[in-house]
């Protein structure tokens, strides 16, 4: 069963959604997660992906485009330990560079950015 | 789903003030159609003849006959549309709860006052409600029927079967999972030695996805008029797509590729799409996979690549709907389990045809596999 849950961490949002991040939920995840970072003033955001059971085309959309709008707002997002499933769909579509993922939380990088 | 907008009414109940109320509310102005089902036990067979619109059951006795009916009506017949009124007597006011959880939309408590002034009032709601819902039927109709029109122009775009174009032949399966797809495909000469062909898929679904699809067709299109090279066509692509899309969450992935029959030789770019699978005469494949991302995000510089056809059978390009499917409810069937298929389809057959593909991918797991997305190929084969 899907589940999404927030936390305000030492410096950061922890985001972690469980179950598969495809196009029948990306967009009600899309409104809570937008809704509770606006809420929220951490420069950074760890999206844990540990129990993304499967990602489609439209779950790469979200993950881009969440990225993009907390960039532009001078926010940084972390992908934090993506599950294989996540790994792999990145590297097909060649975007697995385009994030910062972290698979320790001593690696989250909280220097703001300039 | 009932489509007339006459508002038809079952009533199994004989109280005069009922039917005084009913006749009020419903037969005053309006297209109205009233049948009153008594006995009882006649109920669920008048229901079936009539098909009301509303429903307004008498509770007897322990109220078996009416939690029977509702039974019936929502979960048998599956029924949720036809709004139900209990009536029911106010010594046996604890059984309205059951009544509701069981799928009654109300019900109106016994003995009506004089006048029945509630009655009436209740009975206005269900009116409101079965007229809202027939007008958002007519709208749903309406909106479905622009969503097929655009499948079937989206399915126009697609390109005929037949090509006569020296040493290629072309065999191609187009599958859309939804009534508007994402998924495109091409192919055209851009001169008489060259062969462009393209795949690609736009994320998402519906009339949105099958708008940016017509986009990007119409832009690789243009190569047929004015020749560009596939990087200034990728860098066209992209550039109009971060334009369109902005902001949203919309992307496109795509293979292009140059088949050149007198240099002998396969130029392309995959940007962000399923590897293309280049097969040689000892059926040995080598993935041609994304060497850029996908489309539409951000701005990129696109180089395309060259590769000798010295040796090579054909070139099968596809999209994800081929292997992202489920084996069962946790696991995915997958990219690797899609690449050893069709590898052991090249090693078995001395032919490979898509309708072939297709045999091998019912037959591999026990059940035929639930695709969850629009699945598109393309076998380029080259002769010799």
């Amino acid at each position: 069963m899907e589940t999404l849950d927030f936390k305000i961490k030492d410096g950061y949002c922890l985001i972690k959604y469980r179950g598969e991040l495809t196009l029948d939920v990306v967009e009600d995840l899309k409104t809570e997660i937008l809704n509770f970072l606006n809420e929220h003033n951490e420069k950074s955001i760890v999206f844990d992906l540990s129990e993304i059971s499967f990602m489609d085309s439209s779950g790469i959309g979200f993950l881009v485009h969440l990225n993009n709008k907390n960039r532009t707002q001078n926010k940084k997002l972390f992908l934090f330990r993506p599950s294989d499933a996540v790994k792999k769909t990145l590297s097909l579509v060649n975007l697995i560079n385009f994030f910062d993922i972290v698979e320790e939380e001593e690696d989250i990088d909280l220097r703001e950015i300039l | 789903m009932k489509r007339d907008s006459t508002i038809k009414i079952l009533v199994c109940d004989n109280n005069p003030i009922l039917k005084q109320a009913i006749e009020r509310v419903f037969l005053e102005k309006g297209s109205v159609e009233l049948r009153y089902s008594l006995p009882p036990e006649d109920f669920l067979d008048a229901y079936f003849l009539f098909k009301p619109d509303i429903a307004i059951i008498n509770v007897e006795e322990d109220g078996d006959n009416a939690i029977d009916a509702l039974r019936y009506i929502r979960n048998q017949a599956n029924d949720s549309d036809t709004y139900i009124i209990i009536s029911i007597s106010n010594s046996m006011k604890n059984l309205t709860y059951r009544v509701l959880n069981e799928g009654a939309d109300d019900f109106i408590l016994k003995p009506f006052s004089e006048g029945g002034e509630e009655l009436i009032s209740r009975l206005n709601v269900a009116k409101r409600h079965v007229i809202l819902y027939k007008q958002l039927l007519i709208a749903y109709n309406r909106l479905s029927k622009e969503i097929d029109t655009v499948s079937v122009l989206q399915q126009k775009l697609l390109p005929k079967r037949q090509i006569d174009f020296p040493k290629i032949a072309i065999d191609y399966f187009y599958q859309p999972s939804g009534r508007a797809s994402g998924d495109y495909f091409d192919f055209f000469p851009v001169n008489k030695n060259v062969l462009r062909t393209v795949i690609a898929d736009v994320s998402g679904h519906g009339a949105r996805a099958a708008f940016v699809m017509a986009m990007v067709r119409a832009l690789v299109r243009a190569s047929d008029v004015v020749l560009v090279s596939l990087s200034e066509m990728v860098s066209l692509i992209n550039n109009e797509l971060i334009d369109v899309i902005g902001e949203d969450m919309d992307f496109v992935t795509l293979f292009i590729a140059d088949i050149d029959i007198k240099q002998n030789r396969l130029s392309y770019i995959n940007a962000g799409h399923c590897p293309g699978i280049l097969v040689d005469y000892n059926n040995f494949i080598e993935l041609l996979g994304a060497d850029f991302s996908v489309l539409g995000f951000f701005s990129q510089e696109f180089h395309e690549k060259s590769i000798s056809l010295k040796g090579k059978k054909g070139l099968l390009l596809y999209t994800d709907g081929y292997y992202e499917w489920n084996l069962d409810r946790e696991n995915i069937w997958g990219f690797e389990n899609f690449q050893n298929l069709v590898s052991n389809v090249f090693k078995n057959e001395e032919l490979f045809y898509l309708d072939l593909l297709e045999d091998y991918l019912e037959k591999s797991v026990e059940i035929p596999p639930m695709y969850r997305d629009d699945r598109s190929a393309l076998w380029v084969k080259f002769n010799k």
